[in-house]
């Protein structure tokens, strides 16, 4: 009895004025130390060795976070608690055909036509719209390539007016959380080339291809993306057909967490 | 006497286990507190400080002694869990990596062609989001300014003519489609028959970002000159700067 009262006794001593509990180790140099001889082991399916002395924490593993991963990112909660973190980048919209995998190879099928006409030559219209969900603030990337092709509005021959032209690719929001601009004119991502022709060959006319990119640092919340497509004439010059999409039109929209 | 002695000369080793049960017998709720006898959590640490100062845990498991993940003995590593639960780190090559090519070979693009203009291999460990990107720098190398030349009247015509830059996978695992364009960027060059023209450099910045599948991979930048007449090569001044770069980021272990 009185062995058991003096550990106790010793024991309360340690801990209640050192704060500090060792494992291995009779020198502790932080509030838990975990010490010991080294030794390590490779975690299969990955490059990354467990190197021991290290700590399991079950409520970490996959059974208990219902996760299949070799390795999850762990965080650190506003309490101080050790808990896994979401993925460090999310794919939230991948279109192109090199993925075979992907779900849509070509973001703009069929190809869009627009004749412009001779009281309108400026052309400012949403190819497509893009839904998507921050679960938390992010970097946001956002990139497509778009493909064009100039014909004569008319009639569809070559243009071959020698006139010079402005083409090519911008993004907006059209619904965007508090804070985040949904102004007409709140265009980012702007790649807007120019065209200009005066020879009967369809050469001429494409495939032309920009890529429209941008990063964003944005909160959380539900985004709409409107990729939108710019094309003018000069009011007195031939209006054009715009082919938009008859080549190889591909996105990607990638969250970086901001943890 | 001597029982007390014996007890004494415990090693701390052994102390600090016992620590630990009595804690465990003495909450009688699976949760051990250090610093504190509320413990919010299976451990709980308590205590105040800032930064690294107490509270906190060490782990020499995780330490740059023990552990070559570490880049270096002052690096911080991010930490992750294994299927396990059990706490690792992992070095940099497998949170992000980095590739650049060679500087791009000033290469030819005869008119009417694409060529191939530099590779880079690289591996993706698991499945990844892979960013590349490169600047290129293009001319025209026929003399469209000489009003003598045969070449030149030619050219000088007012003709729209395309000319750029895009990617292909050389080799992909399965599942990838290789020999397939991605990353266009084809933009034209116009002549008049008036005055000195211009041959360049226009710049143009193939990108593209992919989700990929783990395995070997060979990205080739391509030049493309898409008219038979008009000659462009790809950095013809040799400069150093003009690189093709990769970069990897995991989505998932």
């Amino acid at each position: 009895m009185m062995k058991k009262i003096l550990i106790l006794g010793i024991l309360i001593f340690s801990i209640g004025v050192r704060s500090q509990v060792g494992i291995a180790t009779s020198a502790p140099q932080k509030a838990l130390h975990i010490s010991g001889s080294t030794s390590s082991t490779a975690i299969p399916g990955t490059s990354v060795n467990i190197v021991r002395p290290t700590m399991r924490v079950d409520g970490l593993n996959n059974t208990n976070q219902s996760t299949t991963d070799q390795l999850r990112p762990v965080s650190v909660s506003d309490k101080g608690d050790l808990v896994l973190s979401g993925a460090l980048v999310k794919p939230l919209v991948v279109i192109d055909p090199i993925n075979t995998a992907n779900t849509e190879k070509d973001y703009i099928l069929p190809a869009v036509t627009i004749n412009q006409t001779s009281g309108s030559t400026t052309t400012n219209s949403v190819i497509r719209s893009f839904n998507f969900t921050l679960t938390s603030p992010s970097l946001v990337k956002f990139s497509t390539v778009t493909s064009f092709q100039f014909l004569r509005a008319s009639d569809g021959g070559v243009v071959t007016d020698g006139s010079n032209r402005a083409w090519g690719t911008r993004y907006r929001f059209s619904a965007a959380p508090a804070g985040i601009s949904t102004a007409a004119n709140a265009y980012f991502g702007e790649s807007i080339r120019s065209y200009n022709n005066a020879v009967n060959t369809t050469d001429a006319t494409g495939t032309f291809y920009t890529a429209s990119d941008d990063t964003l640092s944005l909160p959380a919340g539900t985004y709409t993306l409107d990729v939108n497509l710019f094309a003018a004439t000069n009011t007195t010059q031939t209006p054009l057909r715009i082919i938009c999409g008859g080549g190889t039109d591909t996105i990607s929209i990638v969250a970086f967490p901001i943890q | 006497m001597k029982t007390q002695k014996n007890t004494l000369q415990m090693t701390s080793k052994k102390l600090n286990m016992a620590a630990i049960a009595i804690q465990i017998s003495v909450c009688c709720c699976a949760q051990i507190g250090i610093n504190t006898s509320a413990p919010q959590q299976a451990l709980h640490i308590s205590g105040t400080g800032t930064g690294i100062a107490q509270p906190v845990i060490r782990i020499d498991g995780l330490n740059s002694t023990n552990n070559p993940a570490h880049e270096s003995t002052t690096s911080t590593k991010r930490v992750f869990a294994d299927a396990n639960g059990t706490l690792v780190i992992a070095d940099n090559a497998q949170t992000n990596k980095f590739y650049t090519s060679v500087s791009l070979p000033s290469t030819d693009i005869p008119a009417g062609t694409e060529r191939p203009v530099t590779s880079q291999s690289f591996t993706l460990n698991y499945p990844s989001i892979v960013h590349v990107e490169a600047r290129v720098g293009m001319n025209s190398t026929d003399n469209i300014s000489d009003p003598t030349s045969s070449t030149s009247l030619l050219e000088r015509n007012g003709q729209a003519r395309l000319f750029g830059s895009y990617y292909k996978l050389t080799a992909a695992p399965a599942g990838v489609a290789t020999n397939t364009a991605f990353g266009q960027v084809i933009i034209s060059h116009s002549t008049n028959t008036g005055g000195a023209q211009l041959n360049g450099q226009f710049y143009i910045e193939p990108k593209k970002d992919l989700y990929l599948p783990k395995g070997n991979y060979t990205l080739t930048l391509y030049g493309y000159a898409q008219d038979n007449t008009m000659n462009f090569a790809v950095n013809s001044l040799n400069q150093a700067t003009q690189k093709m770069m990769i970069s990897i980021t995991p989505v998932n272990y």
